[in-house]
């Protein structure tokens, strides 16, 4: 069971990997966006700083939500999925180890440039770790809601927007308690309690999106 | 039961309100009476699209009979 | 008991049986709405702080409540359709889309409406409205997916995870709107709380409350006898109904 899930994130690493430079672009679209932000509000930064939370966790939901396409919508048309879930793959196993995938390969590098956001808007350093912190207890439980959404999607010749459209709603939880984790950290009050929620958000995305992903999947695939 | 308002100028005003609440029946009366109507519309107009799908269909099944019954005629003259 | 619902699980029996229960249903929904009306326009007393304005809740709760209803009505069809495959219960469950939809949008209008003369600004971040809000783009969300495919049984199964996952996920999304709510503006708003209510208010909201499930069942009636045509048409007795002959 674990070497197979294994074996499954390495697959989904791989196909993703072999389109070169597509896992770049959340990544770019993540550091674009942010740094739009000033130039349409302001330069001045004690207002950016105030404002940097909330872009920060937006801007890491949008690009999660980029990503999602990746994964799925290529193996999914090259029969890769269908082929998996013929040799006796369960659905569940598929959704987790894409997601897993999803978040190593988009999610973590997210966490990673974020204390550069952080610099950029002026952020304290505390904010600045926090803002890690709470990306890396957030953005799994977003690859993993996504990609419900993403095997609600499959094969639909828009699908790109109604999947903007099912999913959005659905972050709007992670979205609130990560973000207002760094506005606390930022103006120095507790944040442990937003931090646990969204601990507590991933462990529930984790026994519950597999579930609804699998069977949204073989819905797509029958 | 007493009425609460004693005259319609009061009735109308709402105690200075009058924009507010009649603006939101307004608003409820519109989209509940218009849904209405509009699901019921539905029915019919799913009913007249189906006569023209049977229509279509019968044409259709005629049309092949008569083909059948062409080429069976065709092969009794041979 | 069983028979019944094995009967009600049949698009023509269902059919059959609505023909003759629905005009009965329009005149209940007709004669609570007046009555309501009448109860909350005419004969019931005000509340001393919002003053007039209270009578928008006799239209602005109702909605509200019938928002959530139409959706749980919604998730729990659905998930009997995609568990037991029964095709009456995804018909209901997309029939009820859009009367949701209508629903929670006249609770969002009727509430900002009411929000002007109690707030002072037609919108406000308050919990309720924004979960309303969130609701109404799952509604949307849902009618949007259902569209997208061809093939309706397809369509039927893919809408109703989504709104099982939605029906997880409302609770949830509810809990941190409020959260959050009260993180950025504590005390300050506490105008939405219920105002003290007499037996006659409390009467007329009742009546509404009534005249709007009514409302809800006719009108999902009426879609779902309306769904039941398009899809059965292939069988004998909607053609027989529709051409009155049975060719």
């Amino acid at each position: 069971m674990r070497s197979s899930l294994n074996a499954l994130i390495k697959r989904e690493i791989s196909v993703v990997l072999r389109s070169q430079s597509e896992f770049i672009y959340p990544l770019a679209f993540f550091l674009i966006v942010t740094s739009l932000f000033p130039l349409a509000v302001t330069p001045d930064p004690v207002q950016l700083a105030f404002l940097a939370p909330g872009v920060i966790w937006v801007a890491a939901l949008l690009s999660i939500l980029m990503s999602l396409n990746s994964f799925y919508q290529l193996d999914y048309e090259e029969g890769g999925l269908e082929q998996l879930l013929l040799a006796g793959v369960s659905g569940r196993d598929i959704v987790m180890a894409k997601s897993i995938a999803n978040w190593l390969v988009t999610g973590l590098p997210l966490v990673i440039v974020a204390p550069l956001i952080g610099v950029l808007f002026d952020i304290n350093w505390d904010a600045n770790k926090i803002a890690m912190l709470s990306l890396f207890l957030g953005t799994p439980s977003l690859c993993l809601i996504g990609s419900i959404g993403m095997c609600l999607t499959l094969g639909l010749r828009n699908g790109g927007v109604l999947l903007t459209l099912l999913v959005l709603p659905l972050f709007i939880p992670v979205l609130i308690f990560g973000a207002s984790a760094v506005q606390a950290a930022a103006i120095g009050t507790n944040f442990s309690g937003q931090l646990a929620i969204l601990g507590a958000l991933l462990v529930l995305s984790i026994m519950l999106a597999p579930f609804a992903g699998a069977a949204a999947m073989k819905i797509a695939i029958d | 039961m007493t009425l609460y308002f004693q005259t319609f100028q009061d009735f109308i005003d709402m105690g200075g309100h009058g924009f507010f609440v009649w603006t939101s029946y307004a608003f409820c009366f519109v989209g509940l009476l218009g849904y209405f109507i509009y699901s019921n519309n539905l029915s019919q107009s799913n009913k007249k699209e189906l006569v023209k799908f049977y229509r279509k269909l019968t044409d259709r099944e005629q049309r092949l009979a008569k083909h059948n019954h062409t080429n069976d005629s065709s092969e009794v003259n041979e | 008991m069983w028979t019944w619902f094995y009967q009600l699980a049949s698009p023509k029996w269902f059919y059959q049986f609505s023909t003759r229960l629905l005009p009965w249903f329009r005149w209940i929904t007709g004669l609570l709405f007046l009555l309501g009306l009448a109860l909350g326009l005419l004969f019931s007393q005000v509340d001393y702080q919002q003053g007039n304005t209270v009578r928008i809740l006799y239209i602005h709760v109702p909605a509200a409540f019938m928002g959530m209803f139409a959706y749980v009505v919604m998730a729990i069809t659905g998930a009997i359709g995609f568990v037991w495959r029964i095709k009456m219960a995804h018909i209901v469950s997309v029939s009820c889309a859009s009367v949701g939809a209508l629903f929670t949008l006249l609770a969002l209008i009727t509430g900002a409406v009411w929000g002007k003369p109690t707030w002072g600004t037609y919108w406000i971040w308050d919990a309720r409205l924004t979960s309303f809000l969130i609701l109404f783009f799952l509604y949307l969300g849902f009618m949007a997916l259902h569209n997208a495919f061809d093939d309706k049984k397809t369509a039927d199964r893919a809408a109703a995870v989504l709104a099982i996952v939605g029906l997880v996920n409302i609770p949830i999304i509810h809990f941190s709107v409020e959260w959050w709510n009260t993180l950025h503006q504590g005390a300050t708003i506490s105008k939405f709380e219920k105002p003290s209510m007499d037996a006659d208010m409390l009467a007329a909201l009742l009546v509404m409350l009534a005249a709007y499930q009514f409302y809800f069942l006719t009108a999902l009636m009426q879609r779902v006898r309306a769904e039941i045509l398009v899809r059965e048409k292939l069988s004998g007795w909607v053609q027989k109904l529709v051409t009155g002959n049975n060719s």
